[in-house]
């Protein structure tokens, strides 16, 4: 499979002069096609630089970044690299251009210059991915926080994006909403997109592919879920907490239990015990 | 908020509701310079009677429709009283330092404060028999054909679209942000005028800091999905005037050449 994201020695900092802290900082990251790929990191470590980086948002200043096989520092690249990453930001109700909620979700293909008669077609798959069918007519702020983001969700994909950026999506979302939201996201990748979420949270990176871990702008380690999790010193250099399952599986081990493997979810956790 | 601002579309079936938005506000345009144009006492009787036959007909709860000139009092007062006190001094009662009230006054401050009153309930009707959405539509169709001398007409609809999208969001935060000061002891409830303003100022801060903040989220969300404001985009159809959208316009057409011949 093609590789959607390359970034290779990516230096991005936010003071002019150049001489600042840099937010990011020879960072180089390959994400696979397909890939479900976690970047977690405290708040302030780059994670939300380098997000804006594969949408274009940013422009590279140092280092080399291809977007779905596009040039990311050739400027005529930056609305087609729009089109093929869609990015959902932290707060739903900042991301709405209009209270209608089919009003929103044709924004995008309008922009991105797709036929008037394809538009309706588009929100209506738009809306059934997510999970919303029937909503078109509604207005936004009658919307809880998770059916927001959701839609939010849905207003990207109306685009048809190959990839898809969650920027710390499910921050602002009570635990409902939250897991509504995951589980949407859970559903496009199983579709085939290339998901890349963004988060601080590690219980949401334990479904994922691959995780990255990022801190003060570099990349400190990449690797599947439970590599990364059960790494005690890596979860320290990076200051997370591992997921609870881990934390138990190691206080366990240092009482003397060994369980027979390290679990990541509670129903892993539960099946160890048992054994 | 413990209660909704004035203004707030209400859906409807009525024959107000349905027609045109373009239409409708051409007719309040109409129907403005029809009622500025009325000198004549029993004028603004006659146009009471046509404002209420019209909240008859959007089948609006009066109380709605007359929300928007509601708590207004004080300003038609001062207006009754200027006009009363400064409109013609040479035709004055009595004089008093400055003032010199005068009946003629009199009636130009009840014909101001008519108006006024006529204005805003007039707009309010139209803003609450109309979505948001069909009514900046209306706005981007009558200017559009400003686009031929360069007014970027598209943009200015967006604008308004957006503000209007987040006014219900600003009114959430703004009553939050209130809660927050009440529960540290500020004092909106209080009826001294001066210490209602006191706790007002402290509150425009927090939800100016706000309102920048999020604009700033909506521009990069705007630009990731694909905005350009250099960008052409296809020229929108607008459905042209039915009958009815027809009727309503010759009516208040009609309306304004008789009030503006007659005065």
């Amino acid at each position: 499979m093609k590789e959607a994201v390359q970034a290779k020695h990516l230096v991005h900092t936010y003071s002019p002069a150049g001489n600042g802290r840099r937010s990011l900082d020879d960072f180089s990251l390959t994400v696979m096609g397909g890939e479900f790929l976690a970047i977690l990191g405290h708040n302030g470590c780059g994670k939300t630089t380098l997000a804006r980086h594969l949408n274009a948002l940013l422009a590279v200043q140092q280092g080399e970044l291809t977007v779905a096989c596009l040039d990311a520092r050739n400027s005529a690249n930056v609305w087609k690299i729009r089109q093929r990453a869609g990015m959902v930001f932290q707060n739903p109700d900042n991301q709405f251009v209009s209270s209608v909620i089919g009003e929103d979700l044709a924004f995008g293909p309008r922009n991105f210059g797709v036929p008037e008669q394809e538009i309706p077609r588009r929100i209506q798959q738009a809306l059934e991915t997510v999970g919303m069918s029937g909503y078109e007519k509604r207005s936004t702020h009658l919307l809880s926080g998770g059916q927001k983001q959701r839609i939010a969700i849905a207003g990207v994909l109306a685009a048809e994006p190959d990839i898809l950026i969650f920027d710390e999506v499910t921050s602002m979302l009570d635990p409902e909403g939250r897991r509504d939201v995951l589980g949407t996201i859970g559903r496009l990748h199983a579709r085939g997109r290339t998901v890349i979420l963004i988060s601080h949270d590690i219980e949401e990176a334990v479904g994922a592919d691959r995780v990255a871990l990022i801190h003060d702008g570099r990349l400190l380690a990449v690797g599947t879920p439970r590599e990364m999790f059960t790494d005690a010193d890596l979860m320290r250099r990076t200051g997370l907490t591992p997921p609870l399952p881990v934390r138990v599986y190691n206080d366990l081990r240092e009482r003397g239990i060994t369980l027979p493997f390290c679990p990541l979810t509670m129903e892993e956790l539960e099946e160890a015990l048992c054994r | 908020m413990n209660r909704l601002p004035a203004g707030l579309y209400q859906p409807g079936d009525s024959v107000v509701h349905r027609l045109d938005a373009a239409a409708k506000l051409l007719c309040l345009l109409l129907l403005l310079a029809a009622v500025v144009n009325t000198a004549a006492p029993a004028g603004y009787g006659v146009w009471v009677l046509l404002l209420a036959l019209l909240i008859r007909l959007a089948r609006i709860p009066p109380r709605t429709a007359l929300a928007s000139a509601a708590g207004l009092g004080w300003f038609f007062l001062l207006i009754l009283l200027m006009n009363l006190c400064f409109y013609a001094p040479e035709q004055a009662w009595v004089s008093v330092w400055i003032f010199r009230p005068s009946s003629a006054g009199l009636l130009q401050g009840l014909r101001v404060a008519a108006r006024v009153f006529l204005l805003l309930v007039m707009s309010n009707v139209l803003m609450v028999s109309t979505p948001p959405l069909a009514l900046t539509g209306a706005f981007e169709r009558l200017l559009s054909p400003l686009r031929f001398i360069g007014v970027p007409t598209e943009l200015a609809a967006m604008i308004l679209s957006v503000a209007i999208q987040f006014i219900p969001t600003l009114l959430e935060e703004t009553d939050g942000i209130r809660k927050a000061q009440t529960a540290r002891g500020a004092r909106f409830d209080s009826p001294n005028l001066w210490e209602k303003g006191k706790a007002v100022l402290p509150l425009l801060a927090p939800v100016f800091v706000a309102a920048f903040q999020r604009a700033d989220e909506l521009s990069l969300a705007m630009e990731a999905r694909g905005y350009r404001a250099d960008i052409r985009r296809g020229r929108k159809k607008y459905p042209p005037f039915r009958a009815c959208d027809w009727l309503a316009l010759s009516l208040c057409a009609a309306a304004a050449v008789i009030f503006i011949i007659i005065r």
